[in-house]
């Protein structure tokens, strides 16, 4: 792909990861499911790795985790090193799919958000936070999943919008 | 044709992503290094992400009030429940007591009044307002308040409302500061027992909502439930003398250590937390 194709893509992801910041901040941070709120950022990781392939995954992940670590009180870099890494782990998952069937990408999406989850409470645990031993740590691996699952496809629409993507990697 | 040159082969996409993944992770393990060294470095960014943050909340939480409002009523209505029937029995209780405390009470009432009496007693305090919450869905136990160095805040100074205990500041920047709760397992203050002043030593309880004071009540102290716990103020305490901690909810005795353990149900609502007073007091060093 050219640079200026290139730049376009940049340019509309960082949109999305941008809108999503704001709505995680202003809406959803607030909106907590038994004491769980969902995590947008780590949908759009997802969504980057499944229609843009591993690379996209591992860069928007890392972009989109490192803004949520500027907020969080934990070490910086810790949600940007487990979004880039399950941003990269589904679009492997995503490439090696036969068929990509909604209930598969949204089955490989809720997989993927209890994956993240999971990858950023064992960093956290790594670096003394304890956060694998949060009793809640099934709760908020399970509401993440299913809120993650329930709104992915407007998500991987918009990310087949910011790649361009057209029908021929597009999820049917 | 591809104008930008021939597609890379699959092998090849793969290999680069894979170098891609080793350089984001390199950079993640990177940062994270350097934010344990500790320093100013990410502080400044921090900061920014926080007052840039704050407006943008406040925002949503106006615009978002009505739907909040109904969220929160289906969500709390077995609990809101409950709660009116212990404020019913309560209220029936306080009407009994009513007319033997009235006269008491107006003389209280006008003291105080007269007197401005708190548990901040001289010290100043500065208002401040909650910016962000609790974000991360793992406990984080810390709060971002709307003030910092350009007040005169300091590590170490107690936040509290008027109904007691919230927690002390941690990380103070420019324009804003991290508190850490009083809700935190790292959160440990000696404290007193309002009718024994039988001194302990407690901590924050984490998930289960309560402050756990394990040490220092010997089995032979009669405690109460409902009894008020306060902040020591003792020779090297983290907090000033007298700072409601909350009230005993639960009582057990710890028989190996001829201690009891108290669970104190905190006197300020953490769910709620808006506008709160930061205490003008440094911990002696």
């Amino acid at each position: 792909m050219g640079a200026a194709p290139m730049r376009g893509v940049g340019v509309r992801w960082a949109a999305i990861v941008g809108t999503a910041f704001v709505l995680q901040v202003a809406f959803l941070g607030d909106l907590r499911i038994l004491g769980v709120h969902p995590d947008l950022m780590l949908l759009v990781a997802l969504a980057a790795g499944l229609i843009g392939g591993p690379s996209r995954g591992a860069v928007v992940g890392f972009v989109a985790g490192l803004l949520v670590d500027l907020l969080l009180p934990g070490r910086l870099g810790t949600s940007a090193l487990a979004y880039s890494l399950v941003g990269f782990g589904i679009g492997v998952a995503g490439e090696s799919l036969m068929r990509s069937a909604k209930g598969i990408v949204v089955g490989l999406v809720m997989a993927g958000s209890a994956a993240g989850v999971l990858a950023y409470a064992a960093l956290a645990h790594l670096l003394g936070a304890g956060s694998l031993t949060d009793p809640r740590l099934l709760r908020i691996v399970v509401i993440v999943a299913v809120f993650n699952g329930l709104v992915c496809l407007p998500v991987l629409y918009l990310a087949q919008w910011a790649e361009d993507a057209g029908p021929a990697t597009s999820y049917r | 044709m591809n104008p930008a040159g021939p597609l890379p082969s699959k092998g090849t996409r793969r290999r680069r992503g894979r170098y891609l993944l080793l350089v984001v992770v390199l950079l993640g393990i990177t940062l994270v290094t350097l934010d344990a060294r500790g320093g100013s470095l990410f502080g400044p960014a921090r900061e920014g992400a926080s007052e840039a943050t704050g407006p943008i909340q406040r925002a949503g939480r106006w615009l978002s009030t009505p739907f909040r409002s109904t969220w929160h009523g289906i969500r709390d209505y077995p609990r809101l429940k409950e709660q009116n029937e212990q404020l019913r029995d309560q209220l029936a209780k306080v009407k009994g007591d009513k007319i033997r405390n009235k006269n008491a009470q107006e003389q209280l009432d006008r003291l105080r009044q007269q007197l401005d009496i708190s548990f901040t007693g001289k010290l100043r305090t500065e208002l401040v307002r909650v910016t962000v919450g609790p974000y991360s869905n793992f406990t984080s136990y810390t709060v971002t308040i709307d003030k910092g160095a350009d007040r005169r805040l300091k590590v170490g100074m107690p936040v509290v409302t008027n109904a007691g205990l919230v927690g002390r500041i941690s990380r103070v920047g420019s324009s804003t500061s991290q508190v850490e709760l009083a809700t935190s397992p790292n959160f440990v203050v000696g404290v007193r027992l309002a009718s024994s002043q039988e001194l302990g030593v407690g901590h924050g309880g984490g998930e289960i909502n309560r402050f756990v004071v394990d040490k220092g009540i010997s089995l032979d102290v009669a405690v109460n439930k409902g009894e008020a716990v306060l902040s020591s103020g003792l020779e090297d305490a983290v907090l000033p003398p007298d700072v409601p901690i909350g009230l005993v909810d639960r009582v057990t005795p710890n028989d190996a250590e001829r201690t009891q353990q108290l669970l104190v149900r905190y006197a300020v609502d953490f769910s709620q937390l808006d506008v709160l007073q930061v205490v003008r007091w440094v911990p002696p060093r």
